[in-house]
């Protein structure tokens, strides 16, 4: 499950390095997009059959979902999936759309023709606690590996113990290497204001990891 | 005793240890009733461990062969295999008249014994000691809690190169069989296990969710999954899993478990 602005692009190549043509993107759903309940209504409803076809064609399905999308696979799924500071999230979130302007969506558009700040962006109801509407109805503990940006080299080095993946090609979300000036302590105050759920499950993953 | 799981775990099988010591652990259709041949019974223990252990030792695991530990060991038919590749077994079980059973078996191999455990922990297993962990169609029967703390145990008696081998059930399938399982609890199929097996001990089926064995692998930063297979020992219905897990050989004292 890629998470907007978690390293995920990079990481992605490790994944399709490793499975080849048995690696599927879906980034159809839009979870950020209007009409996103009505997409996840359509996925509940849709029949098993679709989710056969997945299984037996491919290994690892990676893209932008909401966590339990995939849960009625014939054989469980392991989740994983990243995850970032929830104030350099939508820091980072915000300047990429500036610098790479996803028109389709509103939200994009509003930041463009209305010039909005971050904190104005932050408001934005869809641009909340944006990790935790991914994360659905599960927990961290649902899932098989979780891994933060903020700790790349040791999530990374997790990672490989648990799958034998290797992963020494991913030095970073190539996407995202623009250094980003701090935002002001009223600006990040206000980022994490708006964002108090992503802030508990980012230190819950982080006290999970640390133990 | 205080764990109420746990006596009740070790009520079962001693029952079951009592009555049909074989039978229990190999529960064929055919076999219920004292019907298992002794030969015949650990001669599918041989089997697989030679398998198994020529598998490994074709990935270099363990490095050593000094211990080997057989988790649930029932009457004793893998650690008599084991005993055949490593200087030393273990074999330790929850029952005493599975223990019992097991002695009365091997009288004959003086490599190996046979230890009670009424224990959440493995006790009297020294950390970082065991060559190689080895357990099958147990922790499937041991309530998630329990197994999961055992799983823990074996991350600890772990030696640096030593392997860990480890059979569970990771979940019901989506198969209408499966869909039951995971819907009916225990304590309703324990009633219909009771006239199917027409007997009064069952054994239970549990399951031990594979993200939680990785978030206990948080802890023990030395410890790699070198293989995660399917496997079919817990019947239809269900999702089995073998895990092998190795650590590192070069552990240094500072990887120990924090």
């Amino acid at each position: 499950m890629h998470i907007p602005k978690t390293a995920g692009s990079a990481f992605r190549e490790i994944l399709s390095r490793h499975f080849g043509t048995r690696f599927l993107l879906d980034y159809d759903d839009r979870p950020l997009a209007p009409g996103f309940r009505w997409r996840r209504f359509g996925q509940r409803v849709r029949p098993d059959e679709s989710l056969l076809d997945i299984e037996r064609d491919f290994d690892c399905v990676h893209g932008h979902f909401v966590a339990d999308k995939y849960d009625r696979l014939e054989k469980p799924a392991r989740c994983i999936a990243w995850l970032r500071d929830p104030v350099r999230r939508t820091v980072s979130h915000y300047h990429y759309w500036k610098r790479v302007p996803d028109l389709r969506n509103p939200d994009c558009r509003a930041l463009i023709e209305r010039k909005l700040s971050l904190e104005e962006f932050a408001a934005l109801p869809r641009m909340r606690n944006v990790m935790t509407r991914f994360f659905g109805g599960k927990q961290p503990e649902d899932f098989f590996f979780l891994g933060t940006v903020e700790t790349m080299a040791e999530s990374l080095a997790r990672f490989h113990r648990l799958t034998g993946i290797a992963v020494d090609a991913m030095a970073g979300d190539r996407a995202d290497e623009t250094e980003y000036a701090e935002p002001s302590p009223s600006a990040r105050q206000a980022v994490e204001r708006l964002n108090r759920s992503d802030r508990e499950l980012y230190d819950k993953v982080g006290a999970m990891l640390a133990r | 005793m205080s764990n109420p799981e746990l006596e009740r775990l070790r009520h079962v099988w001693q029952t079951l240890g009592r009555e049909d010591p074989l039978w229990a652990v190999l529960s064929q259709a055919d076999k219920r009733g004292g019907r298992w041949q002794a030969d015949e019974f650990l001669a599918t223990g041989r089997a697989e461990i030679d398998a198994q252990v020529h598998a490994l030792a074709a990935r270099g695991w363990p490095a050593r062969h000094a211990l080997a530990l057989d988790f649930g060991c029932g009457a004793g038919r893998l650690s008599r295999a084991l005993a055949a590749h490593f200087e030393h077994v273990i074999g330790i079980d929850v029952s005493a008249s599975m223990i019992e059973a097991a002695r009365a078996l091997n009288r004959d191999i003086d490599n190996v014994e046979f230890r009670e455990n009424p224990s959440p922990r493995l006790d009297g297993i020294a950390d970082g000691s065991v060559d190689l962990v080895y357990s099958v169609m147990t922790l499937q029967h041991i309530p998630s809690q329990l197994a999961a703390g055992y799983v823990e145990e074996f991350f600890r008696v772990l030696a640096p190169g030593g392997v860990a081998v480890f059979q569970f059930v990771a979940g019901a399938d989506e198969s209408l069989r499966g869909r039951f399982f995971a819907r009916v609890p225990n304590r309703w199929l324990n009633p219909l296990r009771r006239v199917a097996w027409r007997r009064q001990a069952v054994f239970e089926m549990h399951s031990l969710r594979e993200c939680d064995l990785a978030w206990t692998m948080v802890r023990f930063p030395d410890l790699s999954i070198v293989a995660a297979v399917e496997d079919s020992a817990a019947g239809r219905g269900w999702h089995g899993m073998r895990w092998y897990v190795v650590r590192d050989a070069q552990r240094s004292e500072n990887a120990a478990p924090c």
